[in-house]
């Protein structure tokens, strides 16, 4: 950043447009990612049959013209439920990056803007939450508040939780003493007003990267969990749990594994294209 | 013949099976029957015809074993089906069991059990050595029983398969007679695996650890060698003379040796058979049936299990929809069994109609005749009930929504049945709920009776499993369905201690229409074994359970 002055001027979501549409990287991403996004919402317009309609006489077939995908083992269209699954990866990835950012964020501002024993409390509960490996902190979690949706979107966002709040805290940490948040405190703002109007729009620029690549991360770690069985309730679909189903079939029908997969794989590609190219115009000393 | 049933944690995919045996400490009063009914090989189906190219004594067989032993060899301290697969060879039963019911002898000659089966007297056969040199006596037959309860033992599945075991007495050195607390019907059965006989002086010397890493029994082969988590080699017993009158020739075996290849994935193991690796294969994958089917060097083995098979137990006692007769009605007609054996099983297993599986002691046929594949008739059954179908299609009575809760263990064979299961029933406008869960999580729900529906599977060789799912004394067991019937108790109490076979088949027709008339129990599939062997390979038994392959008398073709 080469000036650290106020930013919460002139609406902020312009400038990121414009600077975005600086960057070919973020470009590609993010118009590779709104055509699954889009995808994804329309599904219920634009899927040619219904996802969970089951045809078990004639199971598996390959893919062609009434099925593009093929058919899984309970003869369902996966086109249908790759679009359909697309609705709920997609949703888990993103609220569960909102609950790991908003409440990383929290941490993260409190603990560098106090300081001392408040960030010490902070800090190790973070250290706690990072000598866990994420996924098998999500795993902890599912497992305490049992398998649904919901809690699988909770398991993720607590498993993600420690960046936020680090990157956050060091952000503040070199913040906090500069002249504009003296010259705020001298004028009398109190500590709520510097940390929310001063500090806060200061540090978005990391955060905006770091969570558009977080939910790249989400969606894998959501799909890796209902993979293994949990949070999604069958037979709903999603790209984990199809992925799963398919797993056995590799040899035999790889359409019904290979496109749930295919998917995953372009919407991690697309938000990490897109999370790079933000990088790069935002904040380019930023390490992610 | 380990106890089969979804408790089962360590071969969820695999088809081979066995059974567990706890009812009777449920107060069971058992009985038998089968004494004596042995039969001659020559009567049997399920040889090889003397195929073209003469067998030759001598050779290896490589044997892909579907899954891993746990650790031991001692057949009194195992759990696992695929141990038993290998120490078969080295310590021989009492007696075998090559059809369901059907008893030959073994190391013993000939035997009587007592009306109310609680005495079981062997009279044993002569002249047989243990591969240490030492004398087969009625001492070996008590030493192994007795090692079973010996707590110092830490017996597995053979503790199970002793059930109400008291004490065993020595009449003379040839003649023993074991006493059961209570009469207990299936210990004929039972001889027939984990409660193979060993020599006493072997475990004497070398102490239990080492006899689990090495065997010795009086079989037809010895051990010779165990590379964990890679192969067994097992050697011809030059000595062996006291072949059961079963098998089709006396003397030693023919083989040299038998390796038991480790290969726990089905789709490499059947692999192995192609490439000629292996000569023969424990459970097929399913996937390649068809192409094995095809392959003229290959031969694939069927055979039914006995037992109970897939089914679902309908929870009369819940609060909810379940306990209306006619939901669960509807549901024996919207399940559509064919559909889930393919998709499942790639329709390598049997539609199923009874809670007893075709090949089981006691099997009804007139049960095909009760319900069938028919979404309209449930449909019918529902609007007359009062269940009309609402905006989203499931239907509503009363303002209660007919939804169902089926909690299953989250693996992908119980997740792709419960998903058919759930598919069929949806097109009938009823909502199953199915719930994944991790194994602890899913046995609490089940104490606490929070659940509509529940898989169940218990191969068995007896049709007393009847008794483990349906007797209102295993409610908070087997029983899933909650079901108490004083008649139905009365009738499975009966049927076990009928000595007469005609009237026991009977008994259990009548049970299995009764339970099926009050849809408390859905059948799925029956399951099948599926093994496959080289063209070559000539003389293999399959033995009554579908698990055991008995290769005493196995030669291969150049």
């Amino acid at each position: 950043m080469a000036t650290a002055g106020p930013r919460r001027a002139a609406s902020p979501a312009h400038a990121l447009l414009r600077r975005a549409a600086r960057s070919t990287s973020a470009l590609a991403g993010g118009a590779l990612f709104a055509v699954i996004a889009l995808a994804a919402i329309m599904a219920p317009l634009i899927s040619p049959y219904d996802p969970i309609k089951t045809n078990q006489r004639a199971p598996l077939d390959a893919p062609g013209w009434s099925h593009v995908m093929g058919t899984d083992n309970l003869g369902r269209d996966v086109f249908s439920r790759v679009l359909w699954g697309g609705r709920l990866s997609l949703v888990v990835g993103v609220v569960s990056v909102g609950i790991a950012a908003s409440s990383g964020v929290a941490l993260g501002l409190v603990a560098g803007y106090y300081g001392r024993r408040v960030d010490t409390l902070i800090m190790r509960f973070v250290d706690i939450l990072l000598a866990f490996p994420s996924i098998l902190l999500a795993l902890a979690v599912i497992a305490t508040l049992g398998s649904s949706l919901t809690n699988l979107m909770v398991a993720v966002g607590i498993a993600a939780i420690p960046n936020y709040v680090r990157i956050t805290r060091g952000a503040v940490l070199s913040l906090k003493e500069q002249e504009f948040v003296l010259a705020a405190r001298a004028l009398g703002c109190g500590d709520p007003a510097i940390i929310l109007r001063h500090i806060l729009p200061n540090v978005t620029a990391p955060l905006i990267v770091l969570s558009t690549l977080g939910v790249a991360g989400a969606v894998i770690t959501g799909a890796t969990l209902s993979f293994l069985g949990l949070g999604i309730r069958p037979p709903t679909p999603e790209w984990g749990n199809m992925l799963a189903d398919g797993r056995e079939l590799l040899e035999t029908a790889w359409w019904v594994a290979f496109f749930p997969g295919l998917a995953i794989m372009l919407a991690v590609f697309s938000i990490n294209l897109l999370g790079d190219g933000l990088r790069d115009v935002l904040d380019p000393d930023v390490r992610l | 013949m380990a106890g089969r049933s979804e408790r089962d944690e360590h071969r969820d995919e695999s088809a081979s099976f066995g059974r567990v045996l706890r009812s009777w400490r449920l107060g069971r009063r058992d009985f038998l029957v089968l004494a004596g009914s042995w039969i001659g090989g020559a009567t049997l189906a399920g040889m090889e015809p003397a195929a073209e190219g003469a067998p030759a004594p001598g050779g290896t067989l490589v044997y892909g074993l579907g899954f891993d032993l746990d650790d031991t060899m001692d057949p009194q301290v195992t759990n696992f089906d695929s141990t038993i697969r290998v120490t078969l060879n080295i310590c021989e039963p009492l007696v075998w069991e090559p059809v369901p019911g059907r008893f030959v002898p073994g190391l013993a000659e000939s035997w009587e059990v007592s009306p109310d089966a609680k005495t079981y007297t062997f009279k044993l056969r002569r002249g047989v050595k243990f591969h240490d040199g030492t004398p087969f006596t009625a001492e070996a037959v008590k030493f192994t029983m007795d090692r079973v309860v010996d707590p110092a033992t830490k017996a597995g599945q053979s503790h199970d398969q002793l059930g109400p075991y008291d004490r065993t007495e020595i009449v003379d050195d040839h003649t023993v007679r074991i006493i059961m607390k209570d009469g207990y019907a299936p210990l004929l059965t039972n001889l027939n695996g984990y409660l193979g006989i060993v020599s006493p002086t072997a475990v004497k010397t070398m102490g239990a650890a080492a006899f689990a890493r090495h065997p010795v029994g009086t079989g037809p082969f010895m051990f010779k060698e165990w590379v964990p988590k890679d192969h067994i080699t097992l050697v011809r017993n030059p000595e062996y003379a006291w072949a059961s009158p079963f098998f089709k020739h006396r003397g030693p075996a023919y083989l040299d040796q038998i390796v038991f290849k480790i290969i726990p994935e089905a789709s490499v193991r059947t692999g192995t058979l192609r490439s000629g690796e292996t000569q023969y294969v424990d459970d097929i994958d399913p996937l390649q049936y068809e192409a094995l089917k095809r392959d003229s060097r290959i031969v694939v083995i069927e055979k039914g299990q006995p037992g109970s098979g897939f089914v679902l137990l309908l929870n009369t006692t819940s609060k909810g929809p379940i306990s209306d007769h006619a939901v669960r009605l509807a549901l024996e007609y919207a399940v559509d069994r064919e559909g889930l054996n393919r998709t499942v099983f790639h329709g390598l297993n049997k539609v199923a109609w009874s809670p007893l599986m075709r090949s089981t002691f006691g099997y009804d046929p007139a049960t095909e005749k009760i319900y069938s594949f028919n979404p309209d008739k449930a449909k019918q059954i529902l609007d007359e009930a009062g269940w009309k179908p609402g905006p989203d299609g499931i239907r509503v009575k009363g303002g209660q929504r007919l939804t169902l809760d089926f909690p299953i263990i989250g693996r992908p064979r119980d997740k792709a049945m419960a998903e058919s299961v759930q598919a069929s029933a949806r097109d009938v406008g009823i909502d199953i709920k199915v719930t994944p869960l991790e194994r602890a999580a899913f046995y609490d729900l089940v104490k606490q009776d929070r659940y509509d529906i529940n898989f169940m599977w218990f191969s068995y060789g007896d049709p007393d499993v009847l008794r483990t799912l349906f007797h209102s004394a295993n409610v908070n067991a087997f029983n899933r369905a909650r079901y108490q019937v004083p008649e139905v108790d009365r009738m499975l109490a009966q049927a076990a201690a009928t000595t007469n076979r005609t009237q026991r088949a009977q008994l259990y027709a009548r049970i299995q229409q009764r339970v099926l008339r009050d849809a408390v129990v859905v059948p799925l599939v029956d399951t099948i074994t599926h093994n496959a062997k080289r063209a070559e390979v000539q003389g293999e038994y399959l033995d009554a359970l579908a698990s055991y392959v008995w290769l005493y008398d196995v030669q291969i073709r150049k």
